[in-house]
């Protein structure tokens, strides 16, 4: 199959188009909202005074 | 040096950083070959016709929205042991994408269910426990954000996903168990019902789906770090050195 044949599957190219475009647009939305989130952490550090600052928990990776 | 040593988040945040663009790239480039495979040079399938090539993505999606939970649990476990922080924050980092490739499987399934059986649903028990575990996905994101306190909202959420790891296999199973309007599997140990092309463009697509796995996680598991370690003296050093270090490596 080439790929004009691909998009002319005719009523059955919802069905296929509707579940590849969801993956494709779910993923992308995660990527996204991933970077806002990356993006939030960054400047909340960034806002955060320098003083601001306490020894972490352990740095043996075990909690205290 | 111990791999124990990355348990600890100030010495697993840097190697993340350096491993997310890897398994972004090769996320990208077997997603890809994978797509190319399943969509331009695998055959029609001589009993669904084009509609099969659903395929190529439910069945990648179903089995890490399985995997994914499996993992889960695991770090649920060493949670609850040995009370690793690192743990709890994977879980917490895995959690959201689990729930996608859940729904996605969900989504896809009932799209490819339509044209072949006739119908987007039935309640029988492949799709039901998959629905199950996309609630149990559900349910552990909800708990760990409704406790305030962090070590508490971990151990709760590490015992919900321990005890649900029962579902998983019996999603598996349930084609075996039950008889079901659901396909018994396309793929078992040493064995495929599948032709061979097919079957390289699932795997390949399982494969991507993976690296983008374990990319999204580590991102995600960087943000966690850096929002519940933000009072720790190395995240602090961080900031110093380049706040850019943490935005920028986004998968």
């Amino acid at each position: 199959m080439n790929f004009a044949e691909l998009f002319s599957l005719q009523a059955r190219a919802l069905y296929i188009w509707g579940a590849f475009g969801a993956f494709a647009l779910v993923l992308m939305l995660e990527v996204l909202l991933l970077r806002a989130r990356l993006k939030r952490a960054a400047d909340e550090l960034r806002r955060q005074p320098m003083g601001d600052k306490q020894p972490a928990p352990s740095d043996k990776g075990m909690n205290p | 040096m111990s791999i124990f040593r990355y348990a600890s988040p100030a010495a697993f945040y840097p190697l993340a950083g350096r491993l997310i663009p890897w398994f972004a790239a090769i996320a990208a480039v077997l997603g890809a070959v994978g797509l190319y495979l399943g969509l331009v040079a695998a055959p029609v399938d001589f009993q669904q016709g084009e509609v099969y090539r659903i395929i190529f993505i439910h069945v990648p999606a179903a089995w890490m929205g399985m995997f994914i939970y499996l993992l889960m649990a695991m770090y649920g476990i060493l949670a609850l042991t040995f009370n690793t922080r690192l743990s709890a924050m994977m879980m917490e980092a895995l959690a959201p994408t689990g729930a996608m490739f859940t729904a996605l499987a969900l989504w896809t399934g009932a799209l490819w269910g339509k044209p072949t059986w006739g119908t987007y649903w039935v309640w029988d028990a492949r799709m039901t426990s998959t629905l199950i575990l996309l609630f149990l996905y559900v349910g552990y994101l909800a708990l760990i954000h409704a406790i305030e306190d962090k070590k508490r909202a971990d151990k709760a959420g590490a015992l919900l996903a321990i005890v649900g790891s029962v579902n998983v296999p019996i999603i598996y199973f349930s084609v075996r168990w039950w008889n079901t309007l659901h396909q018994g599997s396309s793929v078992n140990a040493g064995s495929s019902k599948m032709a061979s092309l097919m079957l390289l463009a699932m795997l390949i697509m399982t494969f991507a789906c993976w690296a983008y796995t374990i990319a999204v996680a580590l991102a995600r598991v960087r943000a966690i770090i850096v929002e519940r370690e933000h009072n720790a003296a190395w995240v602090g050093h961080l900031r110093a050195n380049a706040t850019g270090q943490i935005e920028g490596k986004a998968a």
